[in-house]
């Protein structure tokens, strides 16, 4: 399964960076994390809780940060497994400025998925990864402004 | 012989209707004694994966968790592996484990079990196990995981090959001196069977006389409790298999499972009874699916259409494992590869693999319709090549009346058929020269109409006491009449949806001549009937109801006797007739009836020093031979040219089924017979991506026939009974399916052809008819037309 898509934000590149590197920001934006505890540099090991229609349950795997290439480029690898089945994933993180207080996102992930998961076919998955993509960018897109507000 | 009386014949109603359209059946699931506890498999995500490490430390502490069985744990309380049969080259079968310890070899194959107080706290425990996988390379493709693939299933069994089967005889000469051969390659694809009732298991182990009790969705009660004795190590006169309503199993609920060899070990481990119920999309996976072979085929024939050989080498996927009947499938092709046709050299042979997929078993027709779709398709391809209409080619070939008893070269000696009568009652019905003229004004009008054929004969009534594969074949019926003069029958085949609790009936009471409303029939319980080997290959009426006719036969004798003394009269005056027994000849006059009699045998004094009391008899009815209906299948299908959709005009069969006791019901197995076969031609279709993950594996993903796209079927028959059972009966219940997927598929090729268009392989989706339409090619499935291919296949290699 594949997808893309792009995500602007109304910030300065640096500060769009820096939410993104936050743990705190990433934690908060994994929706349903439950655990999320620092294994290794930029290495975490997660719990998530997922439930949207029948991919329901909770899912344990690990997230990581690589190839940073400072306010241009990231990756973030996703493994997890639940019972219903498991997800790896990689993103592949663009940034790039589009004036002093405007940034753009461009991202774009391969995901292999299994067991049921797998059952449900791209039919179903796919729409439900879209619609993470773009609640995880909103929600850092918060945290940003939260930030922001209170600096 | 039958006794007319009425019941045999009519289009009775059936009884076990009211009760299960009415929510009063009772299925396994609906029963849950007291303290039922729920059993939940946790399955690999991966299709193939080595096992690291289980944790379920975590899973144990939480809310109402009983116990967490693991492979290495079940392994100690384990008698033996899940058995399969094998047959052909190879004897050993790698040892299929409940829960797998080393390796996950398909997606869906168990590697803990959880035991909870509710199914969702099982559940919830099951999530939190944590499994480490090391994912390996996965074999899917058959024919590459057979020649050289690195990746073994099973490290054991090189080459992935499971077996390999061979039948019939030398076709070298017949091929050598062919004036004209044809030659094809079909995917007969992987089906999902989709019962209606999923699979449920419901063990209960009984501490105080260390027996078992399990209730459980099964085609085959006896049977299991013998596999499941050698599983769980208690002896079979302590274990105890009740399959009460079963709804639909079409051959996926014969084999010996995991869920219930696990549920029997947690019941005794946690001392409750233990519940597992299978959901559909666990369904999709772990239980049995059904056909998945390649077939290469090769026919050769004189200039005038006379068929002189046919080889055949079968690819047959077995799945990650060998299920019970995996290989015996593929001899069920092979027996009946040359179908009605009188062909003299005829050689088959199957090439079963082991892959990372969902292991297969035997599915609606099971081999048999592989066998009749490749003929099927290959015959019309023969008469193309010919110039001949299909149907003369077919008339031209046909074993002929007199030379029944006909030994089919493979392996099947066909007791009796008469093809033509019925071929000729198809065409007359059908139409078939007007329906020719129609296609032609529609192809002026640039419409694609195709005319589909089939002309089939299957054999079922499985089976003979000698010549099976497996096992002496029998079965069994216990006729009880009642101090009342009711009567209980036990039968040891086990109806799943097939209605012999109606067709029983009928014969009972036609032969005692009493009310339908006085019969009941009894199955499914192995502390209730004797030894059955219950329902599959078209065999329930056919050789369970041939126990039941001579349990019949024995009943009246010994009601005889009793009339006889009771009449004082000779046994040899008494005659029964009209529900009476009569003293006939000099001194006649005399009678009693049936229910008297039933009286007597329980409490006359009289009769202590002289007759022994009660009026039943148990017999075992084990036939000389299968049986083996035929007929002539024809469709009409239109080609939607801008969208590639299929509409099916006219489905017309005319079916030889020998003697029907029950025309409803006949047509009723044979709607939904047709029904499953031509959801294989159009809209069925497992589908594995390259990890090895079942991504059809919804309801929603894997398309299943609606009535919405089905015709209405005219059906009509033609009757030769056959003298192999005393009923003169031939089932009915896998007919439609044999016959009807190739009609569908030769329609549409038919409709395609004067466009060039050689070649789709099954399902004929849409999509892919479109792309064969618009010049796309379908390289992916369709080597049908790549003759390079397939002759290479006949080379040295496979000679």
């Amino acid at each position: 399964m594949e997808i893309s898509g792009e995500y602007k934000f109304k910030a300065p590149i640096e500060k769009v960076w820096g939410i993104l590197m936050n743990p705190n920001a990433l934690k908060a934006s994994l929706p349903g994390c439950e655990k999320f505890e620092e294994t290794a540099p930029d290495t975490y090991d997660i719990t998530i809780k997922v439930g949207v229609g029948m991919i329901k349950g909770t899912y344990t795997g690990r997230i990581s940060i690589a190839d940073r290439q400072e306010q241009k480029y990231y990756k973030l690898l996703v493994s997890g497994q639940g019972s219903s089945g498991f997800l790896n994933g990689e993103g592949e993180f663009n940034l790039s400025s589009l004036g002093p207080e405007e940034t753009q996102v461009n991202y774009s992930g391969k995901a292999n998925v299994g067991g049921t998961l797998a059952g449900l076919g791209a039919r179903m998955l796919a729409p439900v990864a879209k619609k993470m993509g773009n609640d995880f960018f909103k929600s850092m897109d918060k945290q940003l402004q939260a930030e922001t507000k209170s600096v | 012989m039958l006794a007319a009386t009425g019941y045999v014949g009519s289009r009775i109603k059936r009884r076990e209707d009211p009760r299960l359209v009415t929510g009063n059946g009772n299925f396994t699931d609906d029963f849950t004694p007291a303290g039922t506890v729920y059993l939940h498999m946790l399955r690999s995500p991966h299709a193939h994966a080595k096992i690291l490490s289980i944790n379920t430390d975590a899973a144990r502490g939480m809310t109402g968790v009983l116990a967490i069985i693991t492979g290495e744990d079940l392994k100690k309380e384990l008698a033996g592996p899940i058995p399969g049969v094998p047959y052909g080259t190879i004897s050993t079968v790698p040892a299929y484990y409940p829960i797998t310890h080393d390796r996950a070899r398909f997606v869906g194959n168990i590697v803990a079990a959880v035991v909870a107080d509710t199914r969702a706290n099982a559940r919830d425990a099951a999530e939190a196990v944590v499994v480490e996988y090391e994912v390996l390379p996965v074999v899917l493709d058959m024919e590459k995981a057979h020649k050289g693939e690195p990746t073994l299933v099973h490290d054991e069994m090189a080459n992935n090959l499971c077996t390999e089967i061979e039948l019939g005889n030398d076709v070298t000469e017949a091929f050598n001196t062919a004036a004209v051969t044809v030659e094809a390659r079909f995917v007969n694809q992987r089906l999902v069977p989709n019962a209606l009732e999923n699979r449920v298991a419901l063990a209960q182990y009984h501490q105080g006389d260390e027996s078992v009790t399990l209730y459980v969705t099964s085609q085959n009660p006896h049977i299991i409790r013998t596999l499941l004795s050698g599983q769980i190590g208690v002896a079979e006169h302590k274990i105890r298999v009740i399959a009460p309503d079963v709804g639909g199993g079409f051959g996926s609920k014969i084999p010996a499972y995991a869920e219930e060899v696990i549920a029997c070990i947690a019941s005794k481990k946690v001392r409750k009874p233990v519940k597992w119920t299978e959901t559909r999309s666990e369904s999709f996976v772990a239980t049995t699916h059904g056909r998945d072979n390649i077939d290469y085929i090769r026919m050769s024939a004189t200039k005038d259409g006379k068929i002189t050989g046919l080889d055949i080498i079968a690819y047959c996927n077995m799945g990650a494992y060998m299920s019970l009947l995996g290989p015996s499938v593929a001899v069920l092709c092979g027996v009946i590869v040359p179908g009605p046709y009188a062909i003299p050299n005829v050689h088959f042979k199957a090439i079963c693999v082991y892959t990372n997929t969902t292991p297969t078993d035997a599915y609606r027709g099971a081999g048999r319709p592989e066998a009749t779709y490749m003929l099927e398709r290959t015959m019309n391809m023969m008469a193309d090549k010919l110039g001949m209409d299909p149907m003369e080619l077919r008339r031209k070939n046909f074993i002929q009346p007199d030379q029944f008893p006909y030994f089919n070269v493979v392996a099947l000696n066909y007791d009796c058929g008469n093809y033509e009568p019925a071929m000729d009652k198809a065409l007359e019905i059908f139409g078939y020269q007007e329906m020719r003229k129609t296609q032609e004004e529609a192809r002026k009008q640039g419409r694609y109409i195709g005319i589909g054929q089939s002309t089939y004969v299957e054999v079922c009534g499985l089976g003979p006491g000698s010549g099976m594969t497996i096992s002496r074949g029998y079965d069994c019926a216990v006729v009880r009449a009642e101090l009342t003069g009711k009567v209980t029958v036990f039968t040891g085949v086990a109806p799943h949806g097939q209605g012999q609790e109606t067709t029983f009936a009928q014969i009972v009471a036609d032969q005692f001549s009493i009310p339908i409303e006085d019969v009941t029939i009894k199955h499914g319980d192995t502390e209730m009937t004797p030894y059955g080997m219950g329902t599959y290959g078209s065999r329930g009426t056919a050789v369970g109801g041939g126990a039941l006719m001579l349990a019949i036969d024995t009943v009246k004798e010994k009601a005889k006797k009793i009339a006889a003394f009771q009449m004082e009269a000779n046994e040899e005056d008494v005659v029964f007739e009209g529900g009476k027994f009569t003293v006939k000849g000099a001194g006649g006059g005399k009678s009693i009836s049936f229910q008297e009699v039933c009286l007597k045998a329980y409490i006359d004094p009289k009769m202590a020093p002289v007759i022994e009391p009660g009026l039943e008899a148990t017999r075992y009815f084990e036939p000389g031979n299968f049986v083996y209906p035929f007929g002539t299948h024809l469709a009409a299908v239109e080609i939607e040219a801008e969208t590639g959709d299929v509409k099916i005009l006219k489905y017309v069969c005319v079916d030889d089924c020998g003697n029907q006791l029950n025309p409803m019901l006949v047509e009723g197995q044979i709607h939904g017979g047709l029904a499953q076969g031509i959801g294989q031609a159009l809209f069925e279709e497992a589908v594995y991506d390259s990890s090895g993950q079942l991504v059809s594996g919804t309801l929603m993903d894997y398309a299943l026939p609606t009535a919405a796209e089905l015709p209405t079927f005219t059906l009509d028959h033609t009757v030769t009974p056959t003298k192999v059972n005393p009923l003169g009966v031939k089932g009915i219940g896998e007919a439609g399916t044999i016959a009807s997927t190739p009609v569908i598929v030769n329609a549409v090729m038919d409709a395609l052809k004067h466009l060039g268009i050689k070649d789709i392989q099954m399902p004929l989706r849409p999509e892919k008819i479109w792309k064969a339409l618009n010049g796309g090619s379908n390289s992916s499935n369709s080597a049908g037309a790549r003759e390079a291919v397939v002759e290479r296949h006949f080379g040295e290699d496979n000679k």
